[in-house]
């Protein structure tokens, strides 16, 4: 009972930050508002008795998207003019991105459709970390270069060139 | 004392009552449980309020005796009451709004860095079989509670409308983020020696202190601790003659009170990971199992106000090359170190 009261509250509380994300002018506020939103997400995990997944994704998304977010604000000037447009110019490419992704979720819940009753798993870390190490320690490799390609690439562009 | 020996029992004891009071009064046992959690927060609140107090004297004195001064003497037996005296002052102070200030950014950042500071409270173990919470992955959790504290810092910084406040936060996140790195690998040598993440079961396996183990570990964390909670040497965040008082500038009154209420939470949290990790927690002869808790984490304390009167402060640029170019390999070393003699030994 309460878990399910816990699920409609955080659900709406991620979804309404949510909405302030992409609709608020105030880039700070933004920012800000996706941390709840990543808060409430967390606390979804805990429902589902996901501890670790929870925490990674408050150490991840709150240590460092959000604050590097909140750097980018603070960085690229917007200090003295907080405001710009909360909307662009990619209206139809936005709409088709969206039914992309809506597709692409419909089909997997088609395709595998959630379970009413699922084993309590104990100990998920350690299975979580078995399985990086064995199964997917593959695609686990790969996703680091991408992003340690996509750091170094970072670095490189915002250097620019020495003269 | 028999009692008093065994806390846990004591836990459970309360616990029982108010499920018995909640079926008594015919209500759901559940109810007993949510009232005794409902008051297991409100005490650990009280309980911050009272450490901070505490710890706030000892700094006090401690840095005075230091300096070949005294300290507070004037309120009270040698000036004990001269923290309550200044926490009420801080409650009835009125705690006005900056004209220029993001007031709800304002406003909020004060409680966002508290709580961050609180919520990693609840996972310490005081002793065998007591923490408000048990979890299996306590030592993600207390990492992961206070990351909301840099947010937190970034709003009052932002929020304040102040250039000096803008820079301390900037300044202060920056320095946090990148003491995480070390901070964090320092803790995987402990976690691979005891095979757990549970605080409770790590302490369980130091039959030997893990200090002993992971020395390098222990000075790396030691440092980190010190920068994550922005202390001397480490306090460039808050700089007084580059920033007046860095992301808390504009603050006064109760505000100010919660910001400083987290720095010390922060830094009993700190010194207890540090106990708990290194020094064996709640382990230790004859006296029961707190005592010990609160003994060793005592002596960290000790030693952070130490540093602070030791050590003069770090520029900016030093304090990038020590995390970064010292304390983060050191720490990726002792990993490979421990990873090496948990396979030959």
């Amino acid at each position: 009972m309460s878990t399910i009261i816990g699920f409609y509250l955080l659900s709406a509380l991620a979804f309404v930050s949510g909405l302030v994300v992409v609709t608020t002018r105030n880039l700070l506020h933004a920012v800000l508002a996706l941390a709840v939103s990543s808060l409430a997400v967390a606390g979804l995990m805990l429902t589902l008795a996901a501890e670790f997944l929870a925490l990674v994704l408050i150490l991840v998304y709150i240590g460092a998207v959000v604050v590097i977010g909140v750097f980018a604000v603070m960085l690229t000037g917007h200090f003295d003019q907080p405001l710009v447009p909360a909307s662009n110019e990619l209206k139809p490419l936005g709409a088709a991105t969206a039914l992309a992704f809506f597709l692409l979720i419909s089909g997997v819940l088609l395709i595998q459709p959630p379970a009413r009753e699922l084993p309590l798993f104990e100990m998920t870390v350690e299975q979580i970390g078995r399985l990086l190490l064995t199964e997917f320690v593959l695609p686990f490799e790969l996703v680091s270069v991408l992003l340690l390609a996509a750091m170094v690439g970072a670095i490189v562009v915002s250097k620019g060139k020495e003269d | 004392m028999t009692y008093i020996a065994e806390p846990a029992q004591l836990v459970l004891w309360l616990r029982g009552g108010l499920q018995q009071l909640a079926v008594w009064a015919g209500l759901p046992a559940v109810w007993g449980d949510w009232l005794g959690t409902v008051m297991e927060i409100f005490s650990l609140f009280a309980f911050c309020a009272v450490l901070v107090m505490v710890l706030v004297y000892a700094e006090r004195k401690i840095a005075g005796h230091m300096q070949d001064r005294l300290g507070p003497m004037r309120v009270g037996w040698h000036g004990v009451l001269q923290v309550v005296a200044d926490t009420i002052k801080l409650i009835f102070k009125e705690s006005e709004v900056p004209a220029q200030a993001d007031r709800c950014v304002y406003r909020a950042a004060p409680y966002v860095v508290f709580l961050a500071g609180f919520l990693a409270l609840l996972a310490l173990p005081l002793d065998k079989g007591v923490l408000p919470v048990h979890l299996n992955v306590g030592v993600i959790y207390i990492l992961a509670a206070g990351t909301p504290g840099v947010v937190g810092i970034l709003m009052a910084g932002w929020g304040s409308g102040n250039k000096y406040s803008l820079l301390g936060g900037l300044r202060s996140a920056a320095q946090m983020i990148s003491y995480e790195v070390p901070l964090v690998l320092s803790l995987l040598g402990i976690v691979m020696l005891g095979r757990s993440l549970d605080l409770q079961q790590l302490v369980a396996a130091q039959t030997v202190p893990f200090v002993l183990y992971q020395p390098v570990a222990f000075i790396v964390f030691l440092i980190a601790a010190v920068a994550e909670t922005n202390r001397n040497p480490f306090d460039i965040p808050e700089a007084e003659s580059e920033l007046t008082a860095g992301f808390h500038t504009e603050y006064g009154g109760i505000r100010f009170a919660y910001f400083f209420l987290a720095e010390y939470v922060k830094m009993f949290v700190f010194s207890a990971l540090a106990a708990t990790l290194f020094l064996g927690g709640w382990r230790g002869p004859v006296l029961p199992g707190w005592c010990w808790f609160f003994i060793k984490t005592g002596g960290m304390l000790f030693l952070f106000f130490w540093f602070r009167w030791t050590f003069p402060r770090l520029r900016a640029d030093q304090l990038m090359n020590l995390g970064w170019k010292i304390l983060t390999p050191l720490a990726f070393l002792n990993i490979i170190g421990t990873a090496l003699m948990l396979m030959w030994l």
